[in-house]
């Protein structure tokens, strides 16, 4: 196995600790082989730090705008009409 | 058996069947089942379809989020991703999980808004970086610097962290969109290639390039150590 066929098949294995003859060759390669322990490595950290990026949630004002959006497609119902209807209102 | 019972039998207490069209009671809605609130969707309920819009909303948004880098287009996807499920709602057969289908028509949406010529030239220097030809004897063509450890709270550093959204933004969408299934949601190579429509092979090589990418790219920002070997 050379660095090349390393390089088209460590992603496969790149979280996975599989048993498959390919595997093995991988893994044993490895050993010997310090660019592609340093190559294999630096995916690790580059897929870690990627994951790791905070992501924003979906804002009160989005999710309003998305409502209106979907009801004036005839997506969604109309909102319903506030009323005293409930006898939790109805006591208020 | 009425039809009635034919079609939800546990649930016909809370069901109300009228002129073929299947409504749901509004205090049930978030109790039903996804394949019964589907059901009713389908059927014209537009207050089970508001139920699932709830209960996805959050998962589309932060997917688009992640393919568009960017809050104003992922709230764009956002809407007319859910335009699009409710006009094609009666096309989804229940083949594969709603959520499979739902994640195609977001990618779609994605791929609509950012295809370019400039990421086809990087598409296409992506795929010459496999060339045999440029690897002498199979092995790497430089030396493969070991990074430093970076843990994750680096990332929060402020600099790096523009280097990795820039990196990012530069890959070309069929390549961000396999990386973000795999790497960020999750999906595995079999999901992928539902959602995504293309092989299992061409799952892994558009996989394999966007890590290789985005490596690359870090890499001048990552401390590189000594030169291995």
């Amino acid at each position: 196995m050379k660095c090349l066929d390393v390089y088209i098949h460590v992603c496969e294995n790149l979280d996975q600790r599989l048993g498959t003859r390919r595997c093995l060759q991988i893994r044993k390669h490895l050993e010997a082989c310090p660019d592609c322990r340093a190559y294999m490595e630096s995916l690790k950290s580059t897929v870690a730090m990627i994951r790791s990026l905070p992501h924003p949630r979906l804002s009160r004002a989005a999710h309003e705008r998305m409502l209106v959006a979907l009801r004036s497609s005839g997506c969604l119902p109309p909102p319903r009409r506030p009323g005293p209807r409930t006898r939790a209102a109805r006591r208020r | 058996m009425s039809p009635r019972n034919r079609i939800f039998p546990s649930a016909r207490r809370t069901l109300l069947h009228t002129g073929g069209i299947i409504f749901v009671k509004p205090r049930e809605l978030k109790s039903l089942s996804e394949d019964r609130l589907i059901g009713a969707a389908r059927g014209g309920d537009r207050r089970a379809f508001s139920e699932l819009v709830r209960r996805y909303e959050e998962t589309v948004y932060r997917y688009a989020f992640k393919l568009c880098r960017d809050r104003e287009k992922a709230e764009e996807t956002l809407q007319d991703t859910f335009i699009n499920v409710y006009r094609k709602l009666s096309t989804f057969d229940g083949r594969a999980k709603f959520s499979t289908w739902l994640y195609t028509i977001v990618t779609n949406n994605c791929l609509m808004k950012h295809r370019s010529r400039k990421s086809r030239a990087l598409e296409e220097s992506l795929e010459a970086l496999e060339d045999p030809a440029s690897w002498p004897g199979g092995k790497f063509p430089h030396g493969i610097a070991r990074w430093e450890e970076t843990p994750a709270d680096l990332v929060l550093a402020r600099e790096l962290r523009v280097q990795i959204e820039s990196a990012i933004r530069k890959l070309p969408p069929d390549y961000r969109i396999v990386f973000t299934l795999r790497d960020m949601e999750g999906k595995s190579t079999e999901e992928t290639s539902a959602i995504v429509g293309i092989s299992g092979e061409a799952t892994k090589s558009r996989l394999r390039r966007a890590r290789a990418f985005l490596r690359a790219e870090l890499a001048p920002y990552m401390h590189e150590g000594r030169t291995a070997g």
